[in-house]
């Protein structure tokens, strides 16, 4: 039912993407001159898929950047994934919308662009520091310091709420104290297990933090029961904690 | 929930740019694989709440018109209220036209929706064969901002549209309307002008002049005369279409409309020399008669065309006439058999020529054979027209 043609409203995505997808790929061209034959691929499915009628635009994109990942042209990978984002998200921009929606809808198309710009300080960040801690090889480092920053960032995104509003509980609502409780809880954790890695130059707080969180990621889906679940998120920070302590 | 094919191809991407992002040993193509992942799992997270509202969604359809003639066009509308408290932020609504109807929009829309507001997907359909479309499903999807993940619920609404056939075998129709007893001429028989034709129970609507008050006062039996002048006669028109006459011969002139076609034709030929039908159809397994269709009561003829389902019909000529046999009909003035030579070939005329013949004093067999008619078609007719011809019906072959 995906892939079936979508009549004026297929058009209105369709033509979208043909449009993007010629932007993308002169962008991708004009950075690196290597090859023309990813942007080709690209342009060549966007119009098919227009031609055609089908929705399978993403395709080229996918495929423009299996071409990239082969000729080892890892400096357009970043414009082809742009260009597919702001694909699906203008398809999602250009819909009809009564105007009540559109500050709900700029929000949206925000908190994902900006999700996508945030690869680039992230990264940067992530590369100074591990560079100062180990300059002789600091990609490794910079790999976990990077994934725990990453698992703060979802934490905050999972609680829906900026970081000023997670005390409201508090005052508010008691019933929701445990939740709250675990939130900072984890919060702190990681945020400890990071400043430990960087300051010690040890990541294994770090290596310990991510297994312990999937271990209890994995229990948690498990189990249905809310007080067994709050147990259930109490031994990462108490791991983290004991393993400072022994060091 | 599912997973589209954008959804796919994002997860793909991500997952190949992380793994080449330790092979480029690239600190910004791995920030940038979980930045998508995390697009990625927030888009599910984000619909996985969602799809608890689709309960909150009514979904309302309406047609322009519920009786037209095939080949005409109607308007559907569709409207999706969101009765939640929550931003529906996409949402897709698609339309299942019923076959053969051609939709000449796509029945699909794509929409934001704010609580309490109203979507409305409105297309054209073209009811190209005549009988009963029957607009059933509608369904709802809905998706996450960027339309990585779907969750799609569907609603059954029925909404019931007839195409009336356009009348064929004006001829022929008028040939078997002249050969009526008499015709309908309210009020001349009063003065004793007629012969009188026959005495009946009371019926609701009869003219009070015509009760024979004598004999409610001897007998307390409520009769009314009728007079050869003002009589109608009374017909059955017996439609034979059976399933695979829907595919011989290219739509929209298939053997099947072809008959619906000269089916309505003699119907209407009738009623305009003021008799009243009685018509007999069968559809699937069992037939349906649809009784008093005249000429104040025309609505009863888009009653027999529902009957008509298009591509579907009777499962076999069989099973109408055997219907005949366990049906309680009363002899008529008229039958009036409307088939094809496919119909009479697979037609056993031991069971056809009796239980036809007795619902009539008078029977005829209109034939409807296509222009392009074939060698075997003469074939069928020279064998059953002479055992047709020896049981005392009149023959009529419409084209």
């Amino acid at each position: 039912m995906q892939n079936r043609s979508l009549g004026i409203y297929g058009f209105l995505i369709s033509g979208q993407a043909v449009l993007v997808s010629i932007v993308i790929a002169s962008i991708a061209y004009t950075i690196h001159q290597g090859s023309i034959y990813p942007s080709m691929l690209l342009l060549t499915v966007s119009l098919a898929s227009r031609l055609v009628g089908l929705d399978i635009s993403p395709l080229g994109y996918l495929a423009a950047m299996i071409l990239s990942i082969t000729m080892d042209m890892a400096s357009v990978i970043p414009i082809y994934m742009a260009g597919l984002i702001s694909s699906l998200a203008i398809s999602y921009l250009i819909l009809r919308t009564p105007r009540e929606l559109w500050r709900y809808k700029a929000m949206e198309s925000l908190k994902t662009l900006s999700l996508v710009l945030l690869a680039i300080p992230l990264s940067q960040y992530t590369w100074l520091v591990a560079i100062a801690l180990r300059p002789q090889d600091p990609f490794p480092l910079g790999v976990v310091i990077m994934i725990t920053l990453v698992m703060l960032i979802s934490v905050i995104l999972r609680g829906g709420r900026d970081l000023e509003q997670i005390l409201e509980p508090l005052v508010r609502s008691p019933e929701a104290l445990s939740k709250t409780y675990l939130y900072i809880a984890r919060l702190l954790t990681i945020m400890s297990s990071i400043a430990y890695a960087v300051i010690t130059t040890n990541p294994v707080p770090v290596v310990i933090l991510i297994i312990a969180v999937m271990i209890t990621r994995i229990a948690t889906k498990k189990i249905n029961t809310e007080y067994i679940k709050t147990i259930t998120e109490i031994p990462v920070p108490l791991t983290i904690l004991i393993y400072i302590l022994i060091q | 929930m599912r997973i589209t094919l954008a959804g796919v191809i994002l997860a793909i991407s991500s997952i190949l740019i992380l793994i080449y992002s330790f092979h480029a040993r690239s600190l910004l193509l791995l920030a940038l694989s979980m930045m998508i992942l995390m697009i990625f799992l927030k888009s599910y997270s984000d619909l996985s709440r969602l799809s608890r509202l689709i309960r909150s969604i009514e979904i309302r359809r309406e047609v322009d018109r519920r009786y037209v003639e095939e080949g005409d066009e109607i308007l559907v509308s569709v409207e999706v209220i969101n009765r939640s408290r929550e931003n529906v932020g996409r949402l897709e609504i698609e339309d299942l036209v019923p076959e053969p109807a051609k939709a000449m929009e796509e029945p699909l829309i794509g929409v934001s929706l704010p609580p309490g507001y109203i979507a409305r997907l409105r297309y054209r359909v073209k009811l190209p064969s005549p009988g009963r479309y029957e607009f059933e499903r509608v369904f709802i999807r809905l998706k996450d901002p960027l339309g990585l993940f779907t969750h799609e619920g569907s609603v059954d609404l029925v909404s019931m549209v007839v195409a009336l056939p356009k009348p064929l075998g004006s001829m022929e129709a008028v040939s078997i309307a002249s050969r009526n007893p008499g015709i309908w001429i309210k009020g001349l028989s009063l003065g004793g002008l007629y012969d009188l034709y026959s005495v009946r129970d009371y019926r609701y609507g009869d003219d009070a002049r015509k009760i024979l008050w004598k004999i409610f006062a001897r007998r307390g039996e409520l009769l009314v005369r009728e007079d050869l002048g003002e009589v109608r006669s009374r017909s059955y028109v017996i439609i034979d279409i059976p399933r695979e006459l829907w595919y011989i011969g290219k739509p929209p002139n298939t053997l099947a409309e072809g008959v619906a076609r000269l089916s309505r034709g003699v119907i209407e030929g009738l009623v305009k020399s003021y008799s009243v039908v009685d018509a007999i159809i069968c559809e699937e397994t069992a037939s349906r008669i649809v009784s008093g269709i005249s000429r104040s009561y025309r609505e009863k003829i888009y009653s027999l065309y529902l009957n008509l389902k298009p591509y579907r019909g009777c499962e076999s000529s069989w099973i109408l006439y055997n219907s005949l046999k366990y049906l309680d009909l009363v002899r008529r003035d008229m039958a009036i058999l409307v088939t094809t030579p496919i119909g009479l070939a697979q037609t056993d005329p031991e069971l056809m020529i009796p239980e036809v013949s007795r619902l009539g004093r008078n029977v005829y067999i209109a034939i409807y054979m296509p222009e392009d008619y074939s060698k075997e078609y003469m074939e069928i007719l020279s064998v059953a027209l002479p055992i047709i011809e020896d049981s005392g019906w009149g023959i009529l072959v419409a084209k």
